[in-house]
């Protein structure tokens, strides 16, 4: 994962790594504010644009699936 | 005609009416026809009345569900005001509403048995709603209580943001509640073809409106799980899914769904009615609705929990991104009167502090004389009897068209994502903590987030783990930032307005 996205994520929300086995969306750790500014964050950030059905809580749920959607994104440019 | 006091008997004759008909559902936890809800509430209401507990509150802390609306009404039918409760609040601020209410009761489930435990409630006072709702019905019971009940009775004590830091409970009557339910029903239309999207959870007064105009009506209401209503797709699906027609949500979901680009790619296509409550709308959002549902009705309520929803605008024009939007005018049989800091009224046209009086004027706060005088006040424009007036701490003034104008509040007071916040409790909890000398929490609009500033020895991680485990997630501040020193006005007061300008 880049740095500029584990700072994104950070600055979002402080509690995003703290915990490697949460997930994220069930567990509480974000709420739907944390992921409205994640995404336009990571468009931002990215240069990248979400597809609503991309917005669900399979990819929102660690940052690891979160990094491998930005990751998908990138490459279809 | 039986002498209306109570609200369990709108479901005792919509039971009758439409008995099989489903009231309230939820995908996980399944649905409860009116009928059944009737049985599982009077079962529960058996079993409180039986153990002698009456006009005592009860809690109830069970997730979003139908189940819960068994539970609350469980308590009416035994003539006991409910206090729902967030099952994901610290059990530090969960004593604290213990310790106002002095429950009798509290309804949960196993899931939760152990933080009602750890909260301080004693192990007899926790009932299980499995075992409750199977209580065989004693009528003979329920008819003493309902004998016996009047209408000023309190149906439940919803928990408000305290800025003291403890949270206060707004007493409720059955009474408000019968006054205000067929006045927005009419406004809006609602009848048994009405189906809901519930967002709110229970824990939040607006969700009086789905519970007592389903129970009135006759409608269907339809529970979004938590994590549905997280992601923009997963909230329209459901809607569609269920077919509604009708949702009342805040703001910020539908800014969520508006900015996530959905509508343009799929939309609620049954949705008719989008009321909205609970923070300021922004017109760039409902525009983008407006332009997506052009056939649909959008209304903006407006009025605290000591009110009872007091005001509502059904739009009835364009509105530019940039216009403010009107917050509307009194239901019938409430007025408002807009006074100064004298409690003289303001001239036509001028802002003035907005008061309620009517029978939507809600009861005060429970077990709290002190804040309940210092908002429930004589009427200063009445000297010839006693008239209880409600001082909202929201300023408005009137337009050319008659519509009232939100212009801010007069306190720290402050919504977040439609949660009403005292900055003050956010404050005085860190206060508490050993470390902190000084501190002030601020809101960034424009992030819509809570900002925490201290001075102090405390360490950051320290401090955001102590907050938590005494205020809700959403009372948490995002960022808690220790400073060197507090800036100062000139007077001596925090400056918190260089506090925001610095974010």
């Amino acid at each position: 994962m880049e740095q500029q996205f584990i700072d994104l994520l950070n600055k979002v929300n402080e509690e995003i790594f703290d915990n490697p086995d949460a997930d994220l969306v069930e567990d509480g750790v974000i709420d739907s504010l944390d992921i409205m500014n994640l995404v336009a964050g990571l468009e931002q950030v990215f240069g990248v644009d979400f597809d609503p059905d991309d917005i669900i809580p399979e990819n929102f749920a660690s940052p690891e699936a979160l990094w491998g959607l930005v990751q998908r994104y990138q490459a279809e440019r | 005609m039986p002498v209306l006091k109570s609200v369990t008997q709108w479901l005792d004759a919509t039971a009758e009416r439409l008995p099989d008909k489903v009231a309230f559902g939820e995908d996980k936890a399944g649905t409860l026809t009116f009928a059944q809800l009737r049985g599982a509430s009077r079962a529960t209401g058996t079993f409180l009345a039986k153990r002698g507990i009456n006009k005592q509150p009860v809690l109830v802390a069970l997730g979003k569900t139908p189940q819960c609306v068994a539970a609350m009404l469980g308590a009416a039918y035994a003539n006991c005001p409910y206090t729902p409760l967030d099952v994901d609040m610290p059990p530090g601020r969960i004593r604290k509403v213990i310790d106002t209410l002095q429950p009798a009761a509290c309804i949960t489930d196993a899931k939760h048995e152990q933080l009602m435990l750890e909260s301080g409630l004693a192990q007899d006072s926790i009932l299980l709603y499995e075992c409750v709702s199977n209580t065989p019905i004693d009528e003979d019971a329920l008819a003493d209580v309902h004998e016996r009940r009047i209408s000023t009775d309190l149906l439940y004590i919803p928990f408000t943001s305290g800025s003291t830091g403890a949270p206060k409970g707004v007493a409720v009557s059955n009474g408000n509640v019968i006054d205000y339910t067929p006045q927005a029903a009419e406004k809006f239309g609602f009848n048994d073809e009405t189906v809901f999207g519930q967002s709110v959870p229970f824990v939040f007064d607006g969700s009086i409106l789905y519970v007592y105009q389903t129970l009135l009506n006759g409608c269907t209401d339809w529970i979004i799980s938590k994590v549905d209503l997280m992601f923009a797709a997963k909230t329209v699906d459901f809607l569609n899914r269920h077919r509604c027609n009708t949702v009342y949500m805040m703001p910020t979901l539908y800014s969520i769904i508006a900015k996530s680009g959905i509508l343009n790619k799929s939309k609620p296509e049954y949705l008719q009615k989008c009321l909205f409550v609970g923070e300021v709308m922004p017109n760039s959002v409902l525009n983008i609705w407006r332009r997506a549902l052009p056939k649909a009705t959008f209304a903006n309520l407006f009025g605290p929990t000591e009110a009872t929803t007091f005001l509502c605008y059904v739009v009835d024009r364009d509105f530019t991104d940039e216009e403010p939007l009107p917050i509307g005018t009194p239901y019938e049989n409430n007025e408002v009167l807009l006074l100064d800091e004298n409690g003289t009224e303001t001239k036509r046209g001028e802002v003035g502090e907005m008061c309620v009086r009517g029978a939507k004027v809600t009861q005060g706060y429970y077990n709290d004389p002190e804040r309940s005088a210092a908002v429930f006040v004589q009427n200063p424009l009445n000297r010839a009897y006693r008239e209880t007036i409600y001082r909202t701490g929201d300023f408005a003034y009137l337009n050319e068209q008659g519509e009232y104008m939100f212009m801010g509040r007069k306190d720290f007071q402050v919504k977040l994502a439609g949660h009403r916040i005292e900055l003050g409790e956010v404050e005085v909890q860190a206060m508490a903590m050993p470390g902190v000398e000084l501190c002030a929490c601020v809101l960034d609009e424009e992030a819509q987030r809570l900002v925490l500033f201290y001075v102090g020895e405390a360490g950051q991680k320290e401090l955001r783990d102590e907050l938590k485990r005494k205020l809700q997630g959403y009372m948490v501040p995002a960022q808690i930032t220790s400073i060197d020193a507090m800036p100062r006005t000139g007077s001596g007061k925090i400056d918190r307005i260089a506090l925001k300008e610095a974010l």
